[in-house]
Parts: C-alpha cells; structure tokens; sequence
C-alpha cells in the first residue's frame, strides 16, 4: 500500500470546466496600426487562478492618473510630488520611474460636476500622452451619464488605432455610442456594473448584440474594496467565472478591477493618521494591494492601482 | 460543489413535523442540514442508523478540529467558493513566541498579543492563538516558554518543534489544553502518532510534497489531523497552489486523506527564506485566507499589517446568505429634540457603524434613519434600486419621526445627490445633500447646525 502511494506522481484534480476565458489583447504595435513599443495579452485560463498546479499566472498591473488633481490621497501626493499638476510628467512617472507597464488615465477634468479645466483640454492632454508614453493605455471617462460616451468617443478617435481599453460602458451612459467608437477606431470596452450578475449578463450582450466582437470586451463587476464590502466583489468575480467556464459565451471575457483597488481609499483605515491603526504609510499600501490580490486571487486578469508604492511592492511578490 | 437533494435527507427525518428542533417541518429541517444550519442532534426522533447515514450525506467534507483551553473550532468546511453556501469557521490566526526570547521578552510579547484589540462592524478583532515556537531545540528551554506563555495568556495553544522529544516537553505544561503539535514529518510520523494519542491533542503533518503528506495523513488516519505545507517561501504561489490542491481534493474528489483543515506557518519567511519584505506575510496571510488556509502562524503583531487580514477575514467568513444587516428604523444619537438633524443611511451594518461612529464622535445630538436596503452600502442599493425615494417615503412615516422633528429636514448620504429632487417631491421634506464619506459628518454637521 505505501509503496503504491509512493509510486504515484501527484497530480491536481482536472479542472471540472469545459469552457474557457477569451485572450484579449491590449495595446497595438506599429506594424498593426497603433504606436506601442509593446502589447498585453490577458485572459486565455481554463480554471481559477493555481487551480492548476503547471500554470504560471501573474495579473496585468496599471497605475491611474488624473489629468486633473483633484481628490488625490495624501500620500499619493507625496508619492508622485509636483508632478501631480501636470498629467505628462505624473505618466511618465508612472511609466519611467515605477516601471508600469499599463498606464491608465482618468478624464476628470470633464466631469459636469468636478472638472475644473477647459473641456477641450482633455484631448490635447490625450494626444499628449499618447505621443510621451508608450505602453498600452486605459482611457477612463468621467464616470457621468451625461458625459462618458460624448468624452470617449473623442478619446477613441484621438488614439486611433491604439488598442486603448475604453473604461467604461454602462447600462446608463450610452454604452451603444461607445461600443461603436470602440468598432470604428479599433479599441476595447470596459463593460461596467455593480456587484450583480444579471445586469452584468445583460450589459454584455447588449454589448455583442451591438456587433462588437467578444475580444474586444473586458468586464469590470466591481467596485467593493477592503473593508467596503470586498466579499460582494470577491463573490461577484467569482460567479461570473465560473458560470464562464462552464460554458456561458456570454461572460467569458476577462475580468478588470479598474475601480475596485482605488476605491479602497474611501476606507476611512485605508488614510487616516490615527496611532492606534499604526503606521498610516503602510496602511495605504495595504488597503490598495490586500484589495488588488484578493481579486486577483478570485479570478481578475487586470488590476489598476493609484499608489506607486502598491505597484512596487505587488511587483516583487510576483517576480518571486 | 455537489449537495446532496432535499428529498434525498427528508426521506431519513422522520416526517413528523413535530417541531422539536425549532424549525417548523422535517422539509425545512432537511434544508437546513443541507445548509450547515442545523445539526443532526437537534433532531429527537433518529435511531443510530438513520444518523449514521445522515452524517455520511450531510457531513462537511473537511473535518472540523478544536483546540486549546475553549476548544476553538476550525475547518468543517464544505464549499470551495463562498457564494455556493458560506464558510464557516474563519481562519484561526495566530502569532509566535520563541522560546529564544528572555521570561520577560515573552511576558511582554504575551501582553502586546493580549491587548490586540479592535471592534469594527461589531465584531470583536483578537488573536485567536499562540504558537509556542522551539527555536532553541532544548527541551527545557521550551518547556520553561511554554510555562511562561501560560501563566500569562489564556489562548489556544501551537506547540511547535520538529523533534518529538521536545514537543512532549512542552505539551506536559498544557496536557489538559489540547494544544496543536506542529509538526510530524515523515521520519517523526510515528513518534507524533503517539503523542497525540496520549495526550488527545490534535497533531499537524508537514511536508513540502503532497504525495508524501497524502501517505502520512493515510497513516495517521483516525487522529485529529492538520496539514501543513513546508513551502519554501521564495515561491509563494507554488505554496498557494499546493494549499489549493489539496482544499480541491477534499472537496471536490472527497479524498479522505486531504479532508482536513490546512495550517500555515508564516513566521518561517524570516527565517527560512532571503525575502524580508515587511508587505510579504500580509500577502501570504490575505492571499491564504481567501483560499483555504484554515490556521495561520503570523509574526508581526504590527496593528497595520493585522487589521486588513482580520477584516478580510471578517469579509470572506460572512454570511452572503444572509448580509450583515441592523434592524431599519429610527435611531437617536445623544438626547435628539424637535430641531435636531435627521439623517439618512443604509442598514448594511458596517455602513451602519461607519456613520453612528461619526455621529458620536460629533457630539451632535441627532436621528439617524436606517433604511432597509437589505445589507447594501448606499452605492450598491442605488445601483441595485433598493434605495429609491418611495424606500425613503415609507420610513419616514413608518419610523413615526415627524412626530419627533418640527422641521422637515433630511440629510442624504452625497452618494445619492442625484436624487435629491425625487426625494424631495416623494417625502414633501427638503433634502440636504451630505457628504460621501461619513467621516466628514462632523465638520459637515457643526457647519450647518452650530451656529
């Protein structure tokens, strides 16, 4: 009996799935029409993250800009430093100094309510960047009903070509507009909800219903962060994956957690310098990073982060 | 994960619906053993062999192991992912003291382990146990630590040494505690074995090799058993895969030999490995607690590296059946009157303590009204229309608070300032628009209030 034991080679059960998550690609090089010194590939799994023993899995890691600096966390700020004003030298920060290979930028300044700057300002900051910076890109609008398909539309059309990820179309700011941007300057779509599986379903078809091919897609669940609420995204991932690999064509796109990291710093133990939760600097580090490994760990491909120390420290876990 | 069919569990109950277990029919009883609500004793009216059949139906497929003075329960799990049922008994996490440390180095590292205390959402956060550690390899020294460690702490107990000699030391000092002997490899299987007869105290089997610790957990069948992999650190997602691995064969394949609770030791990063980045044992502990580990040896007691880890364990142990909520209504903060603020927020309970701690911390007296959101934050019940102003309407005349307020004034969370004019024309009250993050309700509150 021992010797019958010893003479087996262990292996982890087969994954009990039949289906599998659709490889999106981000980012275009200069032979397939974009200006990127390099592309990303997310998605292609059968199973949940080292359900398989063989496999070696590492998520895609972006850090977000503003283009305008407003509400930026404390230590952000001292992170980044002057630069904060101007979102050129903040991306090649990012880019050039933290090594992130994914840069994503948040429109603010076009929000009705919160942005400050000239509404026209945005597209040159946009062409700008585009020129500077040269990983792939997130574009994110403002996140306004209003606003988000009119300021994507103009991005799309600013990054032809690019493979931009387009964040995000939702099931009330136009996601038809955006979807069409996305087919008619060649980029992504983020498709955005909130913790529930059926509007995310919905959303999803409406959006291949609308002709965009299921590559082209990302789906964002979430936005629940450590001490928010983090089990309603850890589930939510979780459900979506696994009704994907048993088969549903619907929900096979990978998975990005655009909001959900950044959201941690709205947990008020995530910032505030009280001594009794210790040191505040490490806090901050470890509301967004906890947060990004727990969806990791559930199944996100893609994860932005704001705080540069996160992507540091996150970096080396991963190339361990 | 496959539950077995209600019909399936009826069909042993007795059918008489009497009621004896609290539940109001054998069907609705069924369900709840199917459920991990309800245990089979509660039932009267089962012979031996009916229970018998029903253990082996309904039984968790990991097996549940207590420890220590108060018989802490960990393990009895049956899902691998929270949303097809819940987890049970959250990861038990504990810290280490070295018997390397002087008597009041332990006496002082016993206190700081004692005073981690911190409340949030209603739930009490406290290191669950001690792990006992013999760096010194000298049976006396770690006998006279583990004396020391008792005589000031009452928590459960990890002795650990690889040397059963010196684990039979230590666990004279406790042998009424059921402390956890950590741990048996392959060459001290049999040594282990016999102490954990001895002492009836569950023993942890340790190897870096899965088809190797399925062959000890074979041999050591019949005993209480954790198992534990001797990961090297430097590739902690081989050590996550191992720990998923073995979790996926208890559950999913029912391997007998792998049914049992997974223990971690993580204070051996330092001394194991290169990497001493202060961040990576936080991120073994957040990445082990999400998947599986069911017992965790931490070093660092540094109150900002342990508050994420027990509120992540507080997120992933919670019920997603059943939200954490509060009861809806009117509450009253200090001694509220006729003019005091009225406000609004959600009775997901943490939201809920999120802002009554603001409120009291403001020392305004006020009412806070909690809506019935079903467990949702304020953005998720407006993104899930649980929170709409017809909600508002009706809890404001069922709370009675127009009889206790002369104004007709609501303060609404910010996050739901776009519906402020449909509030105002369900509610007939104005609606004043309130910051996003409660923690600015003080300042938000003396501003408009204290003049």
């Amino acid at each position: 009996m021992e010797d019958l034991y010893k003479l087996l080679k262990f292996k982890a059960p087969e994954p009990p799935y039949s289906g599998s998550i659709i490889k999106v690609k981000i980012g275009a090089l200069k032979d397939e029409g974009g200006t990127r010194s390099k592309v990303i590939t997310i998605g292609g799994e059968k199973n949940f993250p080292f359900f398989s023993i063989e496999e070696e899995i590492k998520p895609a890691l972006a850090l977000q800009i503003l283009d305008e600096p407003i509400n930026i966390p404390k230590q952000i700020l001292t992170e980044v430093g002057e630069a904060i004003n101007d979102p050129i030298e903040w991306a090649k920060i990012c880019v050039n100094k933290f090594k992130s290979e994914l840069l994503a930028i948040k429109l603010i300044s076009t929000h009705p309510v919160f942005g400050v700057k000239s509404k026209v300002k945005f597209k040159e900051t946009l062409e700008r960047i585009i020129k500077v910076i040269d990983v792939p890109l997130i574009i994110c609008a403002p996140g306004s009903d209003e606003k988000d398909a009119e300021v994507l539309e103009e991005a799309a059309k600013i990054a032809k070509g690019e493979k931009c990820i387009l964040a995000s179309a939702t099931l009330t700011n136009n996601y038809k507009r955006i979807a069409d941007a996305a087919r008619k300057y060649d980029h992504l779509v983020v498709a955005e909800t909130d913790c529930d599986p059926a509007l995310q379903k919905s959303l999803n078809e409406h959006l291949l219903d609308s002709d965009l091919p299921a590559n082209q897609i990302i789906i964002d669940p979430t936005s629940a962060a450590l001490g928010l609420g983090i089990e309603y995204s850890i589930s939510i991932i979780e459900q979506l994956k696994q009704a994907a690999l048993k088969g549903d064509k619907s929900l096979q796109m990978p998975i990005a957690c655009i909001r959900a990291p950044i959201c941690s710093w709205s947990a008020r133990e995530a910032w505030i310098e009280d001594s009794r939760f210790g040191s505040a600097e490490d806090r901050g580090i470890l509301w967004e990073t906890v947060t990004a490994l727990s969806l990791f760990i559930a199944g996100a491909n893609l994860l932005v982060l704001m705080n540069p120390k996160a992507l540091i420290e996150l970096k080396k876990l991963f190339k361990s | 994960m496959s539950k077995p069919s209600p019909i399936t569990v009826y069909n042993l109950l007795p059918k008489k619906n009497c009621g004896e277990c609290k539940v109001s029919s054998c069907m609705a009883f069924a369900l709840k053993l199917i459920e991990g609500e309800a245990e089979i004793e509660e039932c009267p009216y089962l012979n031996e062999e009916q229970k018998l059949k029903l253990v082996s139906i309904i039984s968790p497929q990991i097996k549940a192991v207590s420890f220590g003075k108060n018989r802490l329960i960990i393990g009895g799990e049956r899902a691998l992912h929270r949303h097809e049922l819940r987890f049970f008994h959250p990861t038990a996490i504990t810290i280490n003291v070295s018997d390397m440390l002087a008597k009041e180095e332990i006496k002082e590292r016993c206190l700081a382990i004692k005073n981690f205390k911190v409340e949030r959402a209603g739930e009490k956060f406290e290191i669950d146990g001690i792990a006992v550690t013999a760096d010194s390899v000298n049976e006396e020294k770690f006998k006279e630590a583990v004396k020391i460690v008792r005589e000031n702490s009452n928590l459960p107990l990890v002795l650990c040494s690889l040397n059963p000699k010196i684990i039979q030391s230590g666990v004279e000092e406790v042998s009424e505690e059921k402390p956890i002997l950590c741990s048996a490899k392959t060459d001290t299987l049999k040594s282990f074995i016999e102490l954990s007869k001895k002492y009836a105290c569950p023993i942890a089997l340790e190897s870096s090799e899965l088809n190797e610790l399925r062959l000890m957990a074979k041999k050591a069948e019949g005993l209480e058993i954790l198992l534990s992999i001797d990961g090297s650190f430097e590739k902690p997602f081989e050590l996550l895969s191992n720990v998923i691995t073995i979790r996926r064969c208890g559950i999913e394949e029912k391997m007998r030999e792998f049914s049992h609770p997974i223990l971690i030791n993580l204070s051996l990063i330092r001394k194991k490995s290169l990497i001493q980045e202060k961040f990576f044992e936080p991120f073994l502990a957040s990445m082990l607690i999400v998947r599986y580990a069911n017992l965790l040896i931490l070093h660092s007691i540094a109150i900002e590296a342990l508050l994420p880890i027990f509120i992540l364990r507080q997120s992933i142990y919670a019920n997603p059946r059943a939200p954490s909520t509060v009861p809806s209504g009117l509450y009253e903060v200090g001694k509220p009157n006729g003019n005091s603020p009225v406000l609004l927020t959600t009775n997901y309970a943490l939201t809920y303590y999120l802002v009554m701690g603001d409120l009291e911390s403001s020392k305004i007296n006020c009412y806070l009204l909690v809506l019935d959101t079903q467990g949702m934050s304020v953005l998720n019940a407006l993104a899930g229309k649980l929170l709409y102003p017809e909600s508002i309407k009706k809890l404001i005349k069922d709370s009675g608070v127009e009889k206790k307020v002369s104004h007709r004034k609501l303060i609404i969370p910010g996050g739901i300032a776009k519906l402020k004019g449909e509030i105002e024309e369900a509610t007939e009250w104005t609606a004043i628009v309130g910051p996003e993050d409660s923690s600015e309700l003080p300042i938000f509150l003396k501003k408009h209030f204290l003049q």
